[in-house]
């Protein structure tokens, strides 16, 4: 189960068919709707205060449990030890072989310089002519 | 005292503010010198900017994908796209390139959409003191990106630019062009789901 954000509920009933019921998504797991936090969500106030270096961990332990607070101790941890990576020797000197000598300033087809052979001159002048021959039979 | 279980890692440079220590010289001038070189013709420059920036966009790049791998190859797909439209910078490149950065995390999580990720492929030395403590961290490791990979990538996002990268919500904020209070909001939510999904194992 992904728990993600894609709306396909809302899109069923927009749509008028009828909304499918999965069986491996509760309704009550909704974590990424960006609506105020209920009265449930707010018993956790004071871990995200402490997550947040806003209060001391004692008051966080007494408040939510000596468990949650040792649970995300350890997952800070961890997430101190992923802080501490670099990038690994050889990619900055890849990426540097793999870019062109000159860099890109204009992206846009219609902002890129353009280069004409003189055959393709050729060609533009005589569609161009028999364009304008075109049109003036037409008009006659 | 104030516990600060997530420090702010202000000193690194992408989207962390634009001015040396000393707050004198704004590392932004320093970079439109750089992209200027670049356009001018001096290739080499644009190293100066790789050297800069890689080590915060590929921590961004490995907490979002879980991949060492994957996460090489987009920092590499991204500088490569910022070169080709280094003209067209408008503003702070570190933002700029950060962004490219976090969109190429969003399309490669919406594509893959893993179930499992790990760091087994990881080269990088142990500093763990023994080989209990190792086994221990390494399966929280486990556990804690298979419950990431099951977040919502705003979610993921959210959380590991806060707690994998050190950022104040703020600097967030600037990084992800939205507000405060909604990345409060994702960051609440993706702890909440997150703490669900471990507590029965280790809380």
């Amino acid at each position: 189960m992904m728990l993600d954000d894609a709306g396909f509920d809302r899109n069923d009933k927009i749509a008028g068919r009828e909304p499918v019921q999965r069986k491996d998504k509760p309704t009550e797991q909704l974590y990424d709707r960006e609506v105020p936090l209920n009265g449930g969500a707010s018993s956790h106030g004071l871990l995200h205060d402490w997550l947040d270096g806003e209060v001391d961990v004692m008051r966080a332990s007494e408040v939510e449990g000596k468990s949650k607070v040792e649970l995300w101790t350890r997952i800070n941890a961890e997430s101190e030890m992923l802080r501490r990576r670099v990038t690994p020797v050889g990619v900055q000197q890849r990426i540097m072989a793999s870019l062109p000598e000159t860099p890109g300033t204009a992206s846009h087809w219609w902002k890129q310089q353009m280069t004409v052979t003189p055959v393709a001159a050729v060609a533009i002048g005589l569609a161009l002519l028999a364009v304008g021959a075109l049109v003036i039979q037409m008009l006659r | 005292m104030t516990a600060t279980p997530v420090q702010n890692q202000s000193a690194q440079n992408v989207g962390a503010g634009s001015s040396t220590p000393d707050g004198q010289a704004p590392a932004i001038d320093a970079d439109q010198e750089i992209i200027s070189k670049v356009l001018a013709g001096h290739k080499d420059a644009f190293g100066v900017l790789i050297t800069r920036y890689s080590d915060p966009l590929y921590r961004h790049a490995l907490g979002m994908t879980g991949s060492p791998d994957v996460a090489e190859d987009i920092l590499q797909q991204s500088f490569i796209k910022a070169y080709h439209h280094l003209g067209e910078v408008r503003g702070r490149f570190d933002a700029w390139v950060f962004r490219i950065v976090a969109n190429s995390c969003k399309d490669w999580l919406k594509n893959i959409r893993r179930t499992h990720v790990s760091y087994d492929e990881d080269d990088q030395p142990s500093t763990y003191s023994t080989p209990e403590e190792e086994m221990d961290r390494n399966e929280l490791r486990t556990d804690l990106q298979f419950a990431l990979a099951r977040l919502a990538p705003s979610l993921r996002e959210a959380f590991v630019m806060k707690h994998v990268e050190g950022r104040s919500y703020e600097e967030m904020a600037l990084l992800l062009e939205t507000t405060v209070g909604a990345l409060k909001m994702r960051v609440h939510r993706a702890r909440e789901a997150l703490q669900q999904l471990l507590e029965e194992k280790y809380a």
